[in-house]
């Protein structure tokens, strides 16, 4: 087997261009409905891209951002939702009126739209959420994640910095139930009592085997991963990381810390975020666990695994080693589809042979939606090669 | 012609060895702190407290600020019903006690520049907020305290009448506050609400007087730990959000890059709520001119 096994992102969205000006649609729904890991469906509200032919679906934790640094971003927000929204751009530092802050901004009013504009100045990890009645809209699910990358060379973590191969990112987030089962009847505020906890957005089982959230095999000792790691819950959370993955922490808040530092376990407090370099032993078969917190008397009150090590179902045979890459795969409809070959149509075939999608690959790295196929196998055809894609 | 110039020289004279420093000449610094029993409402809910007030009108822990070189002479008068001490970690040890209606005093000499803790090290004093701020140095610059308070209002009637002796597991505080306020009063503050220009050193003390770990997240700017007292990791790193342990105080250095008015809040979201509802409690505010 000399194919080289490709590192798959357990991202769900990525948006990656070179520095430039940037343009994005999001928008925001409500009355969206998720399954617990216990099989509760509950109640949430979220953020979604708005894809070129106008359709989102508003996901818990709403769409990974990825910009590069010196990036000009606008982000038009179209609030698609019967209530006020915000999008607050947490740490990025932006002026007072793109703060996302009803009392001193504004407020998207219901199926009204607003521009957002920044400049992403610094490389690292940071979050974006809802400003509107923050307690509850917040934890009704209305935040995301967002990496800055070390434009040009982005495949280091800050200039000078330690390089990486594969990256991934965690935003981990807790909700009480209840309030999701009934957010009209949540006062008084200081009731909340989180009671399921998360790992973008799963928990439990639903994460340990969810394919697209595991950090894959490693092919080799000469991987040299980077974990995006962020907490917007109200518990504080603390990774526990095995020693054979030689955690440590380079940069926090997006900035590159005074000195860094081996993490063999790693306290986050509600709105921080870190960025984590593994250089992984050999061989590893075992898990992370993530650990949460109760604020108001420090108990701890669950532990997620984020499994490592576990095989996603890839044929090594029909993937390209050097040119395209396509994560998260499995997915759950969206996914990425990186080349530096682009120019060419990329067309989606289900097993009868039948195309379902065709689309002109225009850059580096192209967002594609697929989440209204039927669950199953499907073969991408792309300069001449093909790809196998699983959509669970 | 002759006595105004004479004037002038002894007017220059004093000013020029003011202007050297006023550490070239300690100065011994009076205050007095009373132990009051008071309370905080919001309305819906009002916690029992108990604080080191500077008057016997005051509602908040008094901050005491010094310049450097300066020596604290402290007079501690104890008016609540229970015994209490005072208390500055590594400074003063929790053995001075002050019985009821009694007192103490305390000379104090600080070595080392920053924010200092003093607490009544009694449950009933420190879980009732009897915490307070003494900041040493930083005189040239702007400097603004946050002394973060939580507590639940059955809970302090509890703990205040002594049939409470601990934290109890099922804790569910209902007030959250800032130097005994909640917002919006946080903008009438001025040690709370931070204020200055685009280019200015500006020093910010927090002290976690409460009974949990609080997170904080700055809007518009990052900061400078200057000083953590448990989270020690934190010393000089830049940060928008992080954590701060109960009883811990820490220094933070803010040099504005940018004019405008944002949020500086509590990220544990219930804590942003006053009376159950939000915005309000531990939500303050950064102004900043061009």
């Amino acid at each position: 087997m000399k194919n080289i096994l490709l590192s798959i992102f357990i991202l769900t969205t990525w948006v990656v261009s070179s520095q430039t000006n940037r343009f994005i649609r999001m928008t925001a729904e409500m009355l969206k409905i998720m399954t617990l890991d216990d099989g509760t469906d509950v109640e949430y509200w979220g953020y979604s891209l708005i894809r070129d032919n106008g359709a989102y679906n508003a996901s818990l934790p709403g769409p990974f951002l990825e910009f590069n640094k010196g990036d000009t971003v606008t982000i038009r927000f179209i609030n698609n939702s019967p209530e006020d929204h915000t999008i607050h751009l947490h740490g990025l530092d932006v002026d007072q009126a793109n703060d996302g802050v009803p009392s001193t901004s504004f407020a998207i009013n219901p199926y009204d739209s607003v521009d957002y504009e920044f400049v992403a100045n610094h490389a690292g990890t940071f979050l974006y959420h809802c400003h509107v009645l923050t307690t509850l809209h917040l934890t009704m699910g209305m935040y995301g994640m967002i990496v800055v990358n070390n434009y040009p060379d982005s495949l280091r973590l800050f200039d000078g910095g330690p390089k990486f191969t594969k990256q991934y990112s965690f935003i981990t987030s807790d909700m009480d139930k209840d309030w999701n089962l009934n957010p009209l009847s949540i006062n008084p505020m200081f009731s909340f009592r989180a009671n399921y906890f998360m790992v973008n957005g799963l928990s439990g089982n639903q994460l340990y085997t969810s394919n697209s959230d595991h950090i894959e095999s490693y092919y080799s000792n000469t991987d040299t991963t980077v974990l995006r790691l962020s907490n917007i819950g109200y518990s504080k959370v603390r990774y526990i990381f095995p020693e054979e993955l030689n955690a440590k922490a380079y940069m926090s808040d997006g900035r590159v810390l005074t000195q860094s530092f081996d993490c063999d376990t790693l306290e986050i407090h509600p709105g921080e975020r870190y960025s984590i370099v593994l250089i992984p032993e050999m061989d590893i078969d075992t898990d992370i666990f993530v650990e949460y917190y109760e604020a108001r008397n420090g108990e701890l009150q669950h532990t997620n695994r984020i499994r490592l090590n576990r095989n996603l179902g890839l044929d090594e045979d029909d993937l390209s080693a050097e040119n395209v890459l396509i994560y998260p795969n499995p997915t759950k409809g969206l996914f990425y589809f990186r080349t530096p070959d682009t120019g060419k149509e990329l067309y989606v075939f289900d097993l009868s042979g039948k195309k379902v999608y065709g689309e002109k690959i225009h850059q580096y790295s192209t967002p594609i939606n697929l989440d209204d196929l039927k669950k199953g196998m499907y073969i991408l055809k792309y300069n001449g090669k093909s790809f196998k894609l699983v959509i669970h | 012609m002759y006595i105004w110039n004479m004037r002038k020289i002894k007017f220059l004279i004093a000013f020029i060895f003011i202007s050297l420093g006023k550490s070239s000449f300690s100065a011994i610094v009076y205050d007095t702190l009373y132990l009051l029993q008071n309370s905080l409402s919001t309305g819906a809910y009002t916690i029992q407290t108990r604080i080191f007030a500077s008057s016997l009108t005051d509602t908040t822990n008094a901050i005491i600020e010094l310049d450097e070189g300066d020596v604290l002479q402290l007079h501690v008068v104890n008016l609540d019903t229970l015994e209490h001490t005072f208390t500055i970690d590594g400074i003063v040890e929790n053995n001075n006690l002050l019985n009821p209606n009694g007192g103490g005093d305390f000379t104090i000499t600080f070595t080392e520049k920053g924010p200092y803790r003093y607490y009544s090290d009694k449950f009933y004093g420190k879980s009732l907020g009897a915490s307070g701020i003494i900041m040493y140095g930083y005189e040239n610059h702007a400097r603004f305290y946050w002394n973060l308070f939580e507590q639940s209002t059955p809970l302090t009637q509890d703990i205040a009448s002594l049939n409470q002796m601990s934290i109890p597991i099922d804790y569910q505080p209902d007030i959250f506050s800032i130097n005994m306020k909640v917002h919006p009063d946080l903008n009438f503050d001025a040690k709370a609400k931070v204020t200055g220009n685009v280019g200015d050193t500006i020093y910010i003390t927090i002290l976690n007087s409460g009974n949990m770990e609080h997170p904080f997240h700055f809007h518009g700017y990052h900061v400078k730990i200057l000083k953590a007292s448990q989270n020690t990791k934190y010393t000089n790193w830049i940060k928008d959000s992080f954590g701060i342990a109960k009883g811990e105080i820490m220094l933070l250095e803010l040099i504005p890059n940018q004019p405008g008015i944002f949020p500086v809040h509590n990220h544990n979201l219930i804590t942003i709520t006053t009376n159950g509802v939000y915005p309000g409690g531990m939500l303050n505010i950064i102004e900043i001119q061009p």
